[in-house]
C-alpha cells in the first residue's frame, strides 16, 4: 500500500482507471471498487444502486449509482463483461466504501470480455499514477 | 370545504390520499403550465442520465460564518456548513463572487451558521452583495434566519434576488431543536418585513425537524398563508451524521406528501418546489414521484425516478444550474 500526498491510499499490483475505480484481476474475474481518493472526494457514501448480475457493462459505462450528500453520479466500470456479482453488504451499508475502499467495500465482480486491451488503458505503475492524480487533485480542489 | 377543513383534512390519518392528490394536480394545472423545472445548483457534483452538472462555481453555497453556527441546531449541528466555500469577510467572499464570475457561474447562495438570536450576520456582507449583483451580474440569493428591519432593508437595497427562510411551526421545536427562546411567531414578523420592503421571499418548510415526526409543519403553513411569498419550498429532515439525531427516521414519506398537498391546495397559484434537502437513496426517488404526482413546479436534484414521472406526465421539463428558489425568475420569463 502507498499513500499518495500523504492522504490517498493505493495498493500496488491493482489497475486504476481514470474514473477513479480500481480493478483486481481474480482467476477469470476482475473485482471492482472505488479508490481512496474517490471515497474521501465524495463524502460519507449513503446509498448505491447497483445494475443485477448477468448485466453487460462497458467499460466506463455504469455498473451503477451513488450518493452521497456532495456527490450523485455513476460508478463506471473500469472493464467491458458481465456482472457476476454484487457486493450486497452495500445495501445495508454503503459506507464501506469509505471504511474499506479496497476490501470489504469492494462493488462488483466482472467476467471480463476483453480484458487484455483494456488492461493497457488502466493504470498500474504507482509514479504514471501519481502524476495523473495530481491534475485530478488540482481539478477537484475548491477554495474553502 | 372552507380552507381550514381544507388544511386539516391534508392532514389527517384516515384521509383519501389518491383523492387529495388528484386535487392537488388539478389545481396546478389550472394555474400553472405543464413545465416543471429541475434544479442542480453548485457544490454537488451531479450526473445522471438525463442532466450532468459538475462544476461546484455554477452556483455554489457560500456560509459567512465559515463552519460555525452559534444555535447548533440538534438536527444540523454546523454539518451543512461544512459542503459550503468559506467567506468569513467581505473581501474573500468578492474574491469568491470573481471566481464564480470568471468561471461561468450565474450566481451564489449567501448562507451561513446564525448568532444566537436566529439571525444569519448577513449586514457588513451588504456591500458586496450589492457588488456582486451589480458590477458582476450575479445572481444571489440569501438565507436569513430571523430578520430585522435593518436587514431586510438592507436586503432590498442590494436588490437580493430572493431570501430563504425556514419557517418553524412549533414553539417546541424552535426550543427544543433550533434552541431559540422565542415564539414561532417571529417568523411571521420576518415574513412582514421582507415583503414591506420588497424583498422576493422563499419560506422553506422543513418537514419531520421535530425528530422525524410532522409537529409545527400545520402552523408553518398557516404562517406562510398569511403572506405571499414568491415560492415556497418544501425539504425533508435528514438524520446526519455527527449530530445527535443521526439515529432519528426521517419523516415517511406519506407525511412528507401530506405537506406537500397542503401547500398546493392552501397557496393554489404559487409555484412549489421540492427543495435540495432530502434523505437520498430510494427514499429520495419515493418523494419525488409523490411530489410530482402531487403537483409541484419544481424539484433540486430529481432522482431518475422523478425525473422519469415528470417525463410520463408529459410535462415540459427545463433545467438549469441555479438554485430553485429562483424558478420563479424563469416562470415568469426573467
Amino acid at each position: 500500500m502507498v499513500k499518495l500526498f500523504g492522504k490517498y491510499e493505493y495498493p500496488e499490483g491493482l489497475y486504476y482507471s481514470k474514473d477513479h475505480l480500481w480493478a483486481k484481476v481474480e482467476g477469470e474475474n476482475v473485482r471492482v471498487g472505488i479508490t481512496d481518493f474517490a471515497q474521501q472526494l465524495a463524502g460519507r457514501i449513503r446509498f448505491v444502486r447497483l445494475r443485477p448480475p448477468g448485466r453487460e457493462v462497458k467499460r466506463g459505462g455504469a455498473l451503477g449509482t451513488m450518493e452521497t450528500g456532495k456527490w450523485v453520479g455513476p460508478l463506471r466500470s473500469p472493464v467491458s463483461g458481465v456482472i457476476m456479482e454484487n457486493n450486497r453488504n452495500l445495501r445495508r451499508k454503503a459506507s464501506l466504501m469509505n471504511d474499506d475502499p479496497y476490501g470489504e467495500g469492494w462493488i462488483s465482480i466482472i467476467k471480463p470480455s476483453n480484458l487484455e486491451e483494456e488492461l493497457k488503458d488502466l493504470m498500474v505503475d504507482i509514479d504514471d499514477l501519481k502524476k495523473w492524480l495530481e491534475k485530478e487533485i488540482a481539478k477537484y480542489s475548491k477554495e474553502k | 370545504m372552507n380552507r381550514n377543513n381544507l388544511l386539516d383534512e391534508c392532514f389527517r390519518r384516515t384521509s383519501e390520499l389518491p383523492r387529495l392528490i388528484k386535487e392537488a394536480y388539478d389545481v396546478r394545472r389550472k394555474n400553472f403550465p405543464d413545465t416543471i423545472f429541475f434544479s442542480m445548483p453548485g457544490m454537488i457534483h451531479f450526473e445522471s442520465s438525463f442532466y450532468n452538472a459538475t462544476d461546484p462555481y455554477r452556483f455554489p453555497a457560500i456560509s459567512i460564518t465559515g463552519g460555525e453556527c452559534s444555535l447548533n441546531c440538534e438536527h444540523c449541528k454546523g454539518r451543512i456548513l461544512e459542503y459550503m466555500f468559506h467567506a468569513v469577510t467581505p473581501k474573500r467572499l468578492l474574491r469568491i463572487c470573481s471566481e464564480i464570475r470568471a468561471r461561468g457561474g450565474s450566481g451564489c447562495l449567501i448562507s451561513g451558521g446564525s448568532l444566537k438570536n436566529g439571525s444569519v450576520p448577513l449586514t457588513k456582507f451588504i456591500p458586496v452583495i450589492k457588488y456582486a449583483k451589480k458590477n458582476l451580474g450575479l445572481k444571489v440569493v440569501v438565507h436569513t434566519g430571523i430578520v430585522t428591519p435593518r436587514l431586510a432593508e438592507a436586503l432590498s437595497n442590494a436588490g437580493v434576488d430572493a431570501a430563504m427562510i425556514d419557517i418553524i411551526g412549533s414553539d417546541e421545536t424552535l426550543r427544543e431543536i433550533c434552541h431559540l427562546n422565542v415564539g414561532c411567531q417571529v417568523f411571521n414578523r420576518s415574513l412582514s418585513l421582507l415583503e414591506e420592503y420588497a424583498v422576493p421571499v422563499v419560506p422553506h418548510i422543513v418537514v419531520g425537524i421535530h425528530r422525524g415526526r410532522l409537529k409545527g409543519e400545520k402552523e408553518a403553513l398557516k404562517i406562510i398563508m398569511q403572506h405571499e411569498p414568491t415560492a415556497i419550498v418544501i425539504v425533508v429532515f435528514i438524520p446526519m451524521e455527527g449530530t445527535p439525531l443521526v439515529n432519528a427516521k426521517p419523516p415517511d414519506p406519506l407525511s412528507v406528501l401530506r405537506v406537500i398537498l397542503a401547500a398546493r391546495l392552501m397557496m393554489p397559484d404559487k409555484p412549489l418546489i421540492l427543495g435540495c434537502a432530502r434523505p437520498l437513496g430510494t427514499y429520495r426517488s419515493r418523494i419525488d414521484v409523490l411530489a410530482v404526482k402531487a403537483g409541484v413546479n419544481g424539484m433540486a436534484y430529481p432522482s431518475e425516478e422523478g425525473y422519469q414521472v415528470a417525463e410520463k406526465m408529459k410535462l415540459d421539463i427545463r433545467f438549469s444550474d441555479e438554485c430553485c428558489s429562483l424558478i420563479y425568475k424563469e416562470m415568469i420569463g426573467e
